[in-house]
Formats: C-alpha cells, sequence, structure tokens
C-alpha cells in the first residue's frame, strides 16, 4: 500500500528555527535572484568590463570554470545514477547479483562502468551511493577508481585519439583495472572500513538503513538536493584549485620536462593532477600536445588522471578522510608511475 | 594490533614497496636505455623526383649528439644530416630511385637525458613510377595510342587512343593529349586516373598546340598556342599558355604575360622542377623566370641562344651558347660557365645531344658511328656517360646493330634513361609537329649500371 506523500516532520526540529519550507522558499528566491543578477550583468554591462581584469585573471575564471561546466553534466549524471541505484533499484538487488568470492566480486564491480558510463567526476556520488546500498568501502574504491577509465565513452574516446598506437589504449584499460584491484585487495582487509569515511558521511550511512518513511519520489528529491549540496561546493573549490595550479605553474616547465624518458612519466602525472580534466575527453586534451610526450607518460596521465586529481580530491573529501586519500594517492600515483615508466622502458 | 589490522598494514606498506622498486626499476632501465627513434617522416614521392628533399626523424628527446658522417643509407645515397632539438634532419642530395625500400642508420645517437649512445633505424618505400609513350600507328591505318608501364608493373597498357595523337604530357594522374583531326586541327584532351571519358578541352577555334609539357612536382600544363589571323591580327602567336589541371572542373588555359602585361612570345620554355615557376626564351633570346601564379614579375635571366633543361632534380638551369655552356643556379642566381670534359671519340664518331647529370661535369651523350660496309654507308649509334674525367662509359646500345638511337630523355630523378630507336631504314612517321620514325621502341636504361629495366613500344617518353 502506498503512502501519501508527507512533507518532512516538522517535530525534528527546533521551534525557533524557521519551517523547512520557508527556507527552501528563501532560498530559492535567493538562488533566482543571483540568477537574474549575473544574467543582468552579462547583457547590460559593457564587453570591455572583461577587460579590467589582468590576463592572470581571467585565465583564472576561463580554466577554472571550464572544469565546472565540463564536469557538471556528469556530476549530475552520477547523482541521478546515484539516486537510482539507492532509490529506485530493489532493495539488495546490486548485492544479489554480485559474485560471492572477493575477487570476483571485486573484478566485476571494476567492470560496473561499462553499464554506468559516468566521468569520474559523476562518480564520486554513485560510489557513495553504492557504499549506502551495501558495498564496502574497498569495493567503492575499486568501482571508483575503475569505472572513468573501464567505461565505453572513455575507451572509445582513447582509440579515436590513439589507435592502437605504443600500446597507449591496452597499457590505459589494464592499468586502471589492476590498479583499482589492488587498491579494492588492500583495503578489503582494513580492521575498520567505517573509519575511512568522513564522520558526516559515517552518519548518514547509519542512517542508511533507517526505515524512511516516504515515497520514492520524495527520497529522490531529498537525495538529489543532499547530494548537490555535498558535491558541488567541492567541485568549485576543486575546479578554481585546478585554474590557480595552471595559472601559477608555467604549462612550458611541464612540456619540457615531458621529453625526459623518466621526468616526463612524472610531468604528466603532475599535469593531470593540476588540470583536472574529464577521463571522457582527456586523451583528445593530451592528443593535442602532439609528439612532445613519450608513450609511457601519456598512459601514466591518462591512467593517474581520472584517478587522482585536484577536483577529485575533493570530491572524495567529501566521502573519504585525508589520511585514506594520502594513501590512496601514494598507491595510485606509484603504480601510474611504475605503468608508464615500463611502457617508456618497453616500447 | 589485530590480526585484520596487521593484514591491512602488511599490505598497505608491502604494495607501496614493490611498487616504488618497480617504478625505481623502469626508471632505471629507461635513463640506460638509448634515445628512441619516435617517428620519421618523408614526402618519398617527393623525394623521387627532387634533390634536397628531407627525411625528419622525430627522436624521443632532444639529441646531444650524434655521428653525422655514419649515417649509412641502403640501396646507397649521398646524404648531408643535421639535429635540431628532437629531430635529425636527413637531406638527400639527390632524388631517390622508383619504387625502392630504402633504409636509413643513423648511430651514435645520444640524447639529452640518456647517456648511452644507440643507432636509429628507419625504413620507407618509394612509389612506383609509371612511365609513358606515344605509339604512332595511323600510317596503318590504326589509331594512335599512349601507353603506360610502370617499374612495378612493366606489363604496358594503352590509357588513351586517337586517329592521331601529335604530343603528350602527365601532371601527376592527370594525362594531357593533343590530338590531330581531319582538317589538322589540335584538340586538348585531359584523362584524370583512369577515367574512362577524358574530358575534351574547350579551346579557341583553331588553336595550334605545340611543345606541350607538364610538372613533375606541380599540377600545372604549359603549350605554346597559335591561332591564325583575323583581319590581320592573331589573337595568339607563339604565346605560352598555363593550364592549372588540380581541379575536378574544366580549366582554362590562360597566356603567360611578359613585362608589358602582352602575352610573350615564346620560342622554348621549360618547368622549373619543384616549384611553380617557368624559364621562357622570347624571339630576343632572352631568358626570364616566370611565375604560373603570377605572384611575381618576369625576372630576366639574361641572353642564351638554347634552353638545355635542368639538372635533374634540382634548379640548376643549363643553357648553351655558340662558345660555351653555363649553369644558372635558378636558387642564388649564380651563373657557372660549364667545362666539360670531351671523350676522346675515333674519327668516324659523331657527338649527339647532351644531357647533363650534375651541375659540374657528368653528362650523358649520344653517339654516331659511321663507316662503310660493303661498299654501304652504315651506321651505329650508343648512349655514353661522361665522367668529370672525360672517360667514356657505354649506357646503352641498341639490341639489333640496325637500329639508331632517335632520341633519349632523362627521368626526373636523373638515374635512368629513356631511349627511343628504331630501325635505321625506318621511314618519318608523318607528323610535321613532333615528327617521329615508324616501328620506335623506347628502352628504359638505367644509367648507372647500364642495365635496361623496361621496353615498350613507342616513342617521346613523358620525361622528354
Amino acid at each position: 500500500m502506498s503512502r501519501l506523500p508527507t512533507p518532512s516532520p516538522p517535530a525534528l526540529h527546533a521551534p525557533h528555527t524557521r519551517p523547512p519550507r520557508r527556507r527552501a522558499s528563501v532560498g530559492l528566491a535567493l538562488g533566482l535572484g543571483l540568477l537574474v543578477l549575473f544574467a543582468g550583468i552579462r547583457l547590460f554591462a559593457p564587453d570591455a568590463t572583461g577587460d579590467l581584469l589582468s590576463n592572470s585573471v581571467q585565465d583564472f575564471f576561463t580554466l577554472s570554470i571550464s572544469v565546472v561546466i565540463e564536469s557538471l553534466p556528469f556530476v549530475f549524471l552520477g547523482i541521478l545514477l546515484s539516486i537510482a541505484v539507492q532509490v529506485w533499484l530493489p532493495e539488495g538487488f546490486l548485492l544479489r547479483h554480485l559474485p560471492r568470492n572477493a575477487v570476483a566480486r571485486r573484478v566485476t564491480i571494476s567492470l560496473l562502468g561499462v553499464l554506468l558510463p559516468v566521468c569520474e567526476c559523476g562518480n564520486v556520488p554513485l560510489a557513495r551511493g553504492l557504499i549506502l546500498r551495501g558495498l564496502t568501502v574497498g569495493e567503492s574504491m575499486t568501482f571508483l577508481l575503475a569505472a572513468p577509465i573501464l567505461n565505453p565513452v572513455t575507451i572509445i574516446t582513447t582509440y579515436q585519439a590513439f589507435g592502437w598506437d605504443d600500446g597507449i589504449l591496452v597499457a590505459r584499460i589494464l592499468g586502471g583495472f589492476v590498479i583499482a584491484n589492488l587498491i579494492g585487495w588492500i583495503y578489503s582487509r582494513h580492521p575498520s572500513p567505517m573509519s575511512l569515511l568522513t564522520p558526516t558521511f559515517q552518519a548518514s550511512c547509519a542512517h542508511a538503513h533507517d526505515e524512511v518513511r516516504s515515497s520514492r519520489t520524495r527520497r529522490s528529491v531529498d537525495m538529489f538536493t543532499t547530494e548537490t549540496a555535498a558535491m558541488l561546493p567541492a567541485l568549485f573549490v576543486g575546479s578554481a584549485v585546478a585554474g590557480l595550479i595552471q595559472v601559477a605553474v608555467s604549462r612550458d616547465l611541464l612540456v619540457t620536462l615531458g621529453q625526459n624518458p623518466v621526468l616526463s612519466v612524472f610531468a604528466l602525472m603532475a599535469l593531470a593532477f593540476v588540470i583536472a580534466i574529464c577521463s571522457n575527453v582527456d586523451a583528445f586534451f593530451i592528443l593535442a600536445f602532439g609528439s612532445t610526450f613519450m608513450p609511457g607518460a601519456v598512459v601514466a596521465f591518462l591512467v593517474f588522471g581520472p584517478m587522482i586529481d585536484v577536483k577529485m580530491l575533493a570530491l572524495m573529501r567529501t566521502t573519504f578522510t585525508a589520511r585514506t586519500l594520502v594513501q590512496l594517492t601514494i598507491i595510485v600515483g606509484l603504480a601510474s608511475a611504475a605503468l608508464g615508466l615500463g611502457v617508456n622502458a618497453v616500447a | 594490533m589485530s590480526s585484520e589490522s596487521h593484514t591491512f598494514r602488511r599490505r598497505l606498506v608491502g604494495s607501496i614497496v614493490a611498487l616504488a622498486v618497480l617504478a625505481g626499476g623502469f626508471a632505471f632501465a629507461g635513463v640506460v636505455q638509448g634515445a628512441q627513434l619516435e617517428s620519421g617522416e618523408i614526402d618519398a614521392t617527393r623525394a623521387t623526383r627532387l634533390a634536397g628533399q628531407q627525411l625528419t626523424l622525430t627522436v624521443n628527446q632532444p639529441v646531444a649528439e650524434f655521428d653525422a658522417t655514419g649515417v649509412e643509407v641502403e640501396p646507397a645515397a649521398s646524404v648531408t644530416a643535421e639535429a635540431d632539438d628532437r629531430t635529425i634532419a636527413i637531406t638527400f642530395d639527390e632524388p631517390l630511385d622508383y619504387d625502392a625500400e630504402y633504409t636509413v642508420r643513423v648511430p651514435g645517437v645520444i640524447g639529452a637525458y640518456q647517456g648511452t649512445a644507440s643507432t636509429l633505424e628507419y625504413r620507407f618505400t618509394t612509389p612506383d613510377e609509371p612511365v609513358y609513350s606515344l605509339v604512332r600507328r595511323s600510317a596503318d591505318g590504326e589509331e594512335d595510342a599512349v601507353q603506360r608501364t610502370s617499374f612495378a608493373d612493366p606489363q604496358p597498357e594503352v590509357v588513351f587512343t586517337a586517329p592521331r595523337i601529335q604530343e603528350f604530357a602527365r601532371a601527376g594522374d592527370v594525362l594531357a593529349v593533343v590530338t590531330i583531326d581531319a582538317q589538322e586541327h589540335n584538340a586538348l584532351h585531359l584523362a584524370q586516373g583512369d577515367q574512362a571519358e577524358p574530358l575534351e578541352l574547350a579551346i579557341a577555334p583553331e588553336l595550334t598546340i605545340r611543345d606541350l609539357a607538364a610538372s613533375t612536382t606541380n599540377p600545372v600544363l604549359g603549350f605554346i598556342a597559335d591561332t591564325p589571323a583575323f583581319d590581320g591580327v592573331k589573337q595568339y602567336e607563339s604565346a605560352l599558355m598555363t593550364l592549372d589541371v588540380s581541379g575536378a572542373g574544366a580549366a582554362t588555359p590562360e597566356p603567360v604575360l611578359g613585362l608589358d602585361g602582352a602575352p610573350m612570345r615564346v620560342i622554348d620554355w621549360v618547368f622549373v622542377p619543384g616549384t611553380t615557376s617557368i624559364v621562357v626564351q622570347d624571339f630576343e633570346q632572352s631568358l626570364f623566370l616566370v611565375d604560373v601564379l603570377g605572384a611575381r614579375p618576369p625576372t630576366p635571366l639574361g641572353v642564351h641562344a638554347e634552353i638545355r633543361g635542368f639538372v635533374p632534380g634540382t634548379t640548376d638551369l643549363v643553357v648553351a651558347d655558340p662558345d660555351r655552356g653555363a649553369v644558372i643556379d635558378l636558387g642564388d642566381g649564380t651563373t657557372t660557365t660549364l667545362e666539360l670534359r670531351s671523350a676522346e671519340l675515333a674519327e668516324n664518331v659523331y657527338p649527339g645531344k647532351i644531357t647533363m647529370l650534375d651541375d659540374r661535369a657528368r653528362y650523358l651523350i649520344s653517339l654516331v658511328a659511321a663507316r662503310v660496309e660493303g661498299g654501304q654507308n652504315a651506321r651505329s649509334s650508343i648512349l655514353a656517360e661522361v665522367d668529370d674525367e672525360g672517360e667514356l662509359v657505354e649506357v646503352f646500345a641498341p639490341a639489333a646493330e640496325s637500329s639508331l638511337i632517335r632520341d633519349y630523355c632523362v627521368s626526373p630523378n636523373g638515374r635512368y634513361a629513356a631511349v627511343a630507336t628504331s630501325p635505321e631504314e625506318s621511314r618519318p612517321d608523318g607528323y610535321s609537329n613532333k615528327p617521329g620514325y615508324a616501328d620506335t621502341m623506347t628502352s628504359i636504361v638505367e644509367i648507372a649500371t647500364a642495365r635496361t629495366v623496361l621496353s615498350l613500344p613507342g616513342g617521346f617518353s613523358d620525361w622528354c
């Protein structure tokens, strides 16, 4: 028997706080007001207004906004898929269909990206949803790291950019798969997996299995609000950091380093970390640098970037503790470097 | 600490150490390894037509040093090499052979980041070259034909037929043919690739065409045009017309204009290899360098009696005057007097056409020996190469002693000669413009080895 949609229980709120409906209206009005303001500035300000800013500031805004614009559709797609998994997938559906053997289970999870093609930016909300649905923290990391590479869009764009040249495509796919499973294997034996998560997210995990007495639509809308509120600030901060570093660090320096068989690998990993580009398009980005970089460096860029970059760290910080992220970064970094150096040595 | 905690810590630290060792090992291997070739690039078609073409080898790091004098090329070709940042440019001093697989080895390459010397190796194949000839059979009541064969596929095939063909030229895959109709009027046909129906170009009525030729590197044709006088005025009189055949549609021939803006009256002309320029000789024997696209005004090159063509693959123009020959380098405008060593010839041997093979002293010469046999005059001919010492080496002699060399031309890469021969008793073929001999055969001879590599019926090779 279905229940009628019920408003959020007012009992949860202290008497002196504003009713949520009113707060929502204020928020909406504020948002619309800002939108009108920005549209007004855009329409009525003279074209030359932008010239008042220095080149570096203009670059900063252009680069930061480009990362946001590029990532935003995938963040929303990830949130929607996350809601679909959490709210609309029957309880236990995912867990029931995964193999019981831990290794086979992680391998299957690392290939989930093929079914849920989301850029790495969208994977964080989805991974959060999967943890709430009962996946272990280690397994969710496997998904989080593998899905941006092992998904059809990334594979096709990488093939379009490089074909079978220098084994870049194969190294990227295998590298992503192995690293994601290695991380899953390591964290599968963590003594208290919940301690890897931020206290805020732990709390939502604790409530995840509480009986929620509201309709699926209502829960979906609530979840959309929560996830958007968690993700968007992280995305904006991450994009701003990415923009800032790109303005501060000369790209020429990175390109010069890119010609050294050893340093090139680290230079491109640093570039991947800084520019925080989506995995669906990163192959074309690095192809544009032409033959400046060695194939191993390109592989390291294409493997490390989707897993770890400033924007991803900011997004992942909503879920994982700083200590966990440091460990994750070290392992993924070393593994990507080994892969890139290996490709350079063999190629 | 629990055993779970132990296992996790062991896996975490173990993985980090293992990955660090692996990365370090690969980094060491990468440093110890020498510089490697990333890619190579050459316009192989152009390299068979022009000297000075470059093979660009891109190395995976800046080149600190390499053995520029030790560069090896197979089959042998003389090269110069220099490095700039990540590229090594190998310049071929002469045009390359057709349909050949080249291997270039660059030894002693030391990169900026990897101290070990390595040898870079690059292979490429040059394209096959079609060879065309004109078979005149109208005297036997058959249609004339343009035939094509090639180094890789020596079976001749007919590519164009018409009742009477005066001449033809080839620009890339475009074949231009000048035909003669029953009223002795010319028509110009263009056939592209294996196009079944050649296009007949609209030209002024009763336009007479002669000296048709094509650039070996650009899709441009040229010919000298004359129109009959109407009311005492000729629209074109010995005007050099050029025709851009790069487009798919019908092009219009444009006259080459002189300094006065009127169509130039031309005695002789020739395309400058590798450019859109031509050298023309006007009725005062003045030579001009003219840009077909009209980008520059005509440049005077002095007064000379005769244009003798270009040193193969270069912009070195060979000219002749009654007292001497000279080479004009169109690249820098310098003129060098040619001091050719004459070979010692017997009294009954007469020299014929001379073609320079380089800009100093090597040349080809056709020789005719006259003797009396059984109370009758008999002639025999050979094609020979004369080197800078005046040493004469036979390159070609007709298989049948009774055959004579009627003409010969050197290929654009300077490595082959197309030699037209016909029996001594063969009759002229009756064409007033570009006359030839009946029963002509063309042999393609490799100059360096004196080996006949191809034979095809007809004469007037497209190299002429």
